[in-house]
């Protein structure tokens, strides 16, 4: 596990750094959670999951533009928890931080219950994964259900068995990848006919 | 009893389909009549408000967003549109209408519980829907830029039994509107006429037609744009629901193809309708006997709408002038009467009529009915003259069917082939080539049979089905134009004919009458 260190900069805002790099514009925070939360645009979900807490700022622009959303940020460094809440006391009871050191623990874990069950929007703010970036992005397709490995749990729901897809095991996956396969599953003609409905739309 | 009917199109086509909504209503007045339409089309919801009694939309925007944007659950668009369709099933209508006929609409239909399905549907692996021949004519024509004998919503009318109410006719208008107006902007540039010509139109209008105003209709947007070319005075922007009032109140409208020609068509506004790039207004003009369509006399109009303009300039776009545009809004306000059908198309759409209601060919009074109407619509030089061309061509695709069917091999021929080369087919071959050099079959009797020879089929039998599938239906085509053939001979007054010109009729004259004409030449020796 990599170094977590933090440094008050020339506002007296603690931003977190990483062996050395920042995890959040070490000039101006603030501003820049807020360019990253305004260029979101509309949310279409009263909860979202956002992939990354690094200094925390982010989540701070984004509570503050939409006082209703509930947010849930997922992030492996624990040490950068007691920052967070101790500069946005605030937010104790509308943001929820889940801490996940590894994949396969994901899978295990309350907020991808909820993420299966609601079918959340999933933010990530790539600024903060700092050495983590392969491992934060496939959280995100896990979450999101982009990710062969995550296919399973997400049609689970569905009643289907999503097997012997011709993709390449890291590939970003679209609903045209697994049209064929639920083709030719065994689900019922009501949800495949949704589903091929879907496939007009991606044309 | 509970109706939906689905409309996943563009606006243009939403608004033609009112005066069949209207119509439908209109059928079954007891009936709740609810409309699945685009999320993005709201603003129609005044047009029609009076005759739909719950508007459902399609957040189409919304799910492909969810779709295509990597924020969003693999299935969160799955999930909403499941729940859209649990909301349909819940209102448990008894039947729905797919005016849409996409694949898109035959799914979702295909998903509802819904007992009774019209139009196309996708069920058991299979869409369902085109043994229907109005729609099947619909699926070949509206597919590609092929031209078409029926207007959109003629087909839909025919095809889904539902009659066309509110036609422009039944709502004349007063001769006290003084004012014309332009649309010129439409969705597709390639659709546009110059602005440049439009100006010198208005010039010369206002120059002509003093007494009237001319404006020019747009969108809010365009104001900025078009007041590079009109005084802002002249602009009218407004929405839909304000463009119909506009309309209602004017004397003309000169269009390209949008949707405001298709609203003006609705209130009974004559048009002056400028067909251009993509627009086709054999399948989608104004449907409105008002009309006057002008169209670029080029070889490559209508084009393929989701491509560029093949050309180096628009040529469709040059090839109609402002003094074309003047001389159509001339005749329009002095009242000249409009025929946008030529009497061959007049007689084709009879024949594909009778076709595609499945008539039987001893059904005496269909063909009446037809030979009435279409002896009625016309002069009778006129219908004579078309008549020897019809019988002329007739006796042509009957030769052309027979050697199909005799260069045809037989079944068990193919039965026995893996793959097929063009040398089993060489006769064939020869028969399509001359048919298409010969450039007479424009309406396409013999498409199919034409299709088969260009398409890959897994096994040979199949092209030696869809062949005699195509056979069948030339033969059946051609049955009818005989029949009504007979008919018409028999309604027009052709003895009364001769005897009324026989005292101006020169010897060679009358002798030339004798050997044409077809029936019976004694006719001749009086």
């Amino acid at each position: 596990m990599s170094m977590i260190t933090f440094s008050e900069n020339h506002e007296s805002l603690l931003v977190a750094y990483e062996e050395n790099s920042p995890l959040a514009s070490a000039q101006d925070p603030l501003n820049e959670g807020l360019k990253w939360a305004y260029s979101l645009g509309s949310i279409p979900t009263s909860h979202v999951v956002v992939v990354g807490l690094g200094s925390g700022f982010h989540i701070a622009a984004l509570a503050e533009l939409d006082p209703k959303l509930q947010i849930t940020v997922v992030d492996s460094r624990d040490s950068l928890l007691p920052i967070f809440r101790a500069q946005f006391p605030e937010l104790a009871g509308r943001v929820q931080v889940e801490i996940v050191r590894e994949l396969p623990a994901l899978f295990k874990c309350d907020v991808f219950k909820e993420v299966l069950k609601n079918r959340s929007y999933v933010l990530s703010f790539s600024e903060c994964w700092g050495q983590h970036s392969s491992f934060f992005s496939q959280i995100f397709s896990h979450l999101t259900g982009r990710s062969l490995e995550a296919l399973e749990y997400h049609f689970a729901e569905l009643g289907m068995n999503i097997k012997a897809l011709p993709v390449k095991q890291d590939q970003f996956l679209s609903i045209k990848d697994i049209l064929p396969a639920i083709e030719g599953s065994t689900a019922p003609e009501k949800k495949k006919q949704v589903f091929r409905a879907l496939g007009q739309l991606v044309k | 009893m509970r109706i939906l009917v689905v409309s996943l199109l563009r606006l243009g086509d939403i608004i033609q389909q009112i005066s069949l909504i209207k119509g439908l209503k209109e059928s079954f007045p007891d009936a709740e009549l609810h409309l699945l339409l685009n999320g993005q089309f709201k603003s129609v919801e005044p047009l029609i408000n009076n005759d739909i009694d719950r508007f459902i939309y399609f957040e189409r925007d919304l799910l492909q967003k969810g779709l295509g944007e990597a924020n969003y659950n693999i299935l969160w668009s799955y999930t909403q549109l499941e729940n859209l369709i649990s909301s349909i099933d819940g209102h448990a209508y008894d039947r729905v209408y797919n005016f849409t006929h996409n694949k898109l609409s035959a799914y979702l239909i295909g998903a509802f519980d819904i007992p009774e399905k019209r139009g196309l549907v996708y069920k058991e692996n299979t869409f369902n829907g085109l043994d229907n021949r109005w729609l099947k004519y619909f699926n070949d024509r509206f597919s590609g830029n092929k031209s078409s004998l029926f207007h959109y919503i003629e087909i839909l009318s025919r095809a889904f039994a539902i009659p066309i109410r509110d036609l422009p006719d039944s709502t004349p208008k007063s001769g006290k509107n003084r004012s014309i107006l332009f649309q010129p902007l439409t969705s597709d540039p390639k659709k546009n006429w110059s602005l440049d010509k439009f100006v010198q139109l208005k010039n010369r209008l206002e120059a002509k037609f003093g007494s009237y105003e001319i404006k020019i209709l747009c969108a809010p947007f365009e104001v900025e744009f078009l007041s590079e070319h009109f005084s802002c005075q002249d602009l009218i922007p407004c929405s839909l629901i304000e463009a119909k009032k506009y309309l209602n109140d004017a004397a003309l409208l000169v269009s390209c193809d949008t949707s405001i020609k298709h609203l003006a068509a609705l209130t009974g506004t004559q048009i002056v309708e400028i067909a251009l790039g993509s627009s086709d207004p054999s399948k989608t003009a104004a449907f409105s006997k008002k009309t006057a369509i002008l169209r670029g006399t080029v070889d490559c109009a209508p084009c393929i709408h989701s491509k560029p303009c093949s050309q180096r300039s628009r040529v469709c776009e040059e090839t109609v002038t402002v003094e074309k545009v003047f001389a159509a809004v001339c005749d329009q306000i002095n009242g000249v009467k409009q025929n946008n059908i030529s009497i061959h198309s007049r007689f084709e759409k009879a024949v594909y009529t009778l076709y595609f209601n499945n008539i039987d060919l001893a059904d005496c009074e269909k063909f009446d009915s037809e030979a009435e109407a279409i002896v009625s619509a016309f002069e009778t030089k006129e219908v004579l003259s078309e008549l020897y061309l019809f019988e002329e061509q007739t006796r042509q695709f009957t030769d052309w069917a027979e050697r199909i069917a005799k260069s045809l091999p037989p079944k068990e021929y193919f039965q026995t082939k893996t793959t097929l080369r063009p040398s089993d087919l060489g006769e064939l071959i020869l028969c399509a080539q001359e048919l298409i050099r010969s450039n007479k079959d424009e309406t396409g009797y013999f498409q199919y049979f034409i299709e088969a020879l260009t398409r890959v089929f897994n096994h040979p039998v199949q092209f030696y089905e869809t062949v005699m599938d195509s056979l069948l239906e030339i033969r059946e085509l051609l049955e009818i134009r005989k029949n009504l053939i007979t008919k018409l001979n028999m309604l027009i007054p052709r003895g009364e004919f001769y005897a009324k010109g026989i005292g101006s009729l020169f010897i060679d004259s009358l002798e030339k009458t004798g050997n044409c004409l077809s029936g019976n030449c004694k006719d001749s020796v009086l």
